[in-house]
C-alpha cells in the first residue's frame, strides 16, 4: 500500500464532493451563516460548531435554541436527540469502508467526518473501489465537504450583515427551505413519513405551549406518537 | 469559559458520542430493533417540527415575511425540486430566490 496510492484516493474524494454537493452545502451554510448573524450569535460559534459538530440540523438546533433563549440542559439534550441519526449512519458505514490493514482508531477518528452528503455518496461508491482506498476517498470527501461548509457558513455570516433586509430574507430563508425540500423530497420509508408529520404538527404546537422547550417536547412526543402509530399499522398489517 | 463555549463544546461531545457508538456497536446491534426505531423518529420528528415552526412562526427577520409568501416559496422550491429530477440545490435555490422575490414585491410595489 503506498502514500501516493493513498493521496490520489483522497484527492478523488476531494473531487468527488466540488460540484453538486459543494453546491448544496454551501447554499445551506450560508442560509446558516445568515441565520445566526441577523440573529446576534457569534461568527465564532458558526465556525466552530460547523468543524466540530459536523452535523446541520444539531447546530440548527443549538443557534435557534440560543436565540429564544433556552436552557444549556435543554439545548444539549434536544441536540443529542438530533443527532441520533448518526449511530445508525456510522453503523452501517463502517463496514463499507472498514480495511483490516486499518487500525480500529483510524475508524473512530474518521466517523466525525460522517454527514447525510458524506454517508450518501460513500454509500454509493465506496463498495466499488479496492477496499485499501476507501478509509482516503473517504477523509477527502470529509475534508472537503468540512471545508466548503465553515467557508460557506463564515460568507453568510458575513453577507447577512451586508446586504440590504430585503434580499437577506432570501439568504435566511435557504435553511428551511432546503430541509423543507430534503425532509420530505427524501422520506423513503413509510416510518420516516410517519415520523416527519408527526413533528411537523407537534413543532408548532408544542411552541404555542412552551416556546423555551418546544423543540425537546415536540421531539419527543411527535417521535413517540410516531413509533406507536407506525407500530399499530404494523401490526394490523396495513 | 463562558456558559456559550460550554454550551458547544457539550453539543460537540453529545454529537460525537453518536458516531462513536456506531463505530463501537458496528456490526454488533440490529438496525431494525424497536429502541432502534423509536430513536429515529425522535431524531425525524424534532428536526421536522422545527423546520415547521421556523416556517410557520418564524423570529426574527423572517417573522417579518408573510405566512402565504413563505408557504408559496417552499411549494415552489419543492415543485422544482420533482422537476429537476431531484436536484436539491436547485431546488433550494428557486425556493430562496421565490422568498426574496415575494418579499421585494410586497415592500416596493405594496
Amino acid at each position: 500500500m503506498s502514500e501516493r496510492r493513498n493521496s490520489a484516493a483522497f484527492l478523488r474524494g476531494v473531487r468527488e464532493v466540488i460540484g453538486v454537493p459543494a453546491a448544496v452545502l454551501a447554499a445551506s451554510y450560508i442560509g446558516f451563516g445568515a441565520m445566526a448573524g441577523t440573529g446576534g450569535v457569534s461568527i465564532w460559534i458558526v465556525i466552530v460548531s460547523t468543524v466540530a459538530m459536523w452535523a446541520l440540523p444539531g447546530q440548527l438546533v443549538m443557534v435557534d435554541m440560543l436565540q429564544i433563549g433556552a436552557p444549556l440542559i435543554a439545548i444539549v439534550l434536544a441536540v443529542t436527540l438530533t443527532n441520533a441519526r448518526f449511530l445508525p449512519m456510522t453503523l452501517t458505514l463502517v463496514p463499507v469502508i472498514r480495511d483490516r490493514n486499518h487500525p480500529l482508531w483510524y475508524y473512530y477518528l474518521a466517523a466525525h467526518g460522517v454527514s447525510m452528503t458524506v454517508w450518501t455518496i460513500s454509500m454509493r461508491r465506496c463498495l466499488e473501489m479496492p477496499a485499501a482506498e476507501r478509509l482516503p476517498y473517504f477523509a477527502g470527501l470529509v475534508f472537503a465537504c468540512i471545508a466548503v461548509s465553515a467557508g460557506a457558513g463564515a460568507v453568510g455570516y458575513l453577507l447577512a450583515d451586508s446586504i440590504p433586509p430585503l434580499i437577506q430574507i432570501g439568504l435566511v430563508f435557504l435553511t428551511p427551505v432546503y430541509f423543507f425540500v430534503l425532509l420530505i423530497g427524501e422520506a423513503r420509508s413509510r416510518l420516516t413519513a410517519i415520523a416527519l408529520a408527526c413533528g411537523g404538527f407537534a413543532g408548532p404546537l408544542f411552541y404555542v405551549l412552551t416556546p423555551q422547550w418546544s423543540v425537546l417536547v415536540a421531539g419527543f412526543a411527535g417521535g413517540t406518537a410516531a413509533f406507536l402509530l407506525h407500530k399499530a399499522l404494523e401490526h394490523n398489517d396495513v | 469559559m463562558s456558559d456559550l463555549w460550554l454550551m458547544v463544546l457539550l453539543c460537540v461531545v453529545v454529537t460525537y458520542a453518536w458516531r462513536g457508538a456506531g463505530v463501537l456497536l458496528s456490526g454488533r446491534i440490529a438496525t431494525g430493533s424497536d429502541a432502534f426505531r423509536w430513536i429515529t423518529c425522535v431524531a425525524y420528528a424534532m428536526v421536522a417540527g422545527l423546520v415547521t415552526r421556523v416556517i410557520l412562526m418564524p423570529t426574527g427577520l423572517l417573522g417579518t415575511s408573510l405566512l402565504a409568501h413563505r408557504l408559496i416559496a417552499c411549494g415552489i422550491g419543492l415543485a422544482v425540486y420533482y422537476v429537476s429530477r431531484r436536484n436539491l440545490f436547485v431546488a433550494v435555490v428557486a425556493g430562496a430566490l421565490a422568498m426574496t422575490v415575494l418579499n421585494y414585491l410586497r415592500v416596493t410595489v405594496g
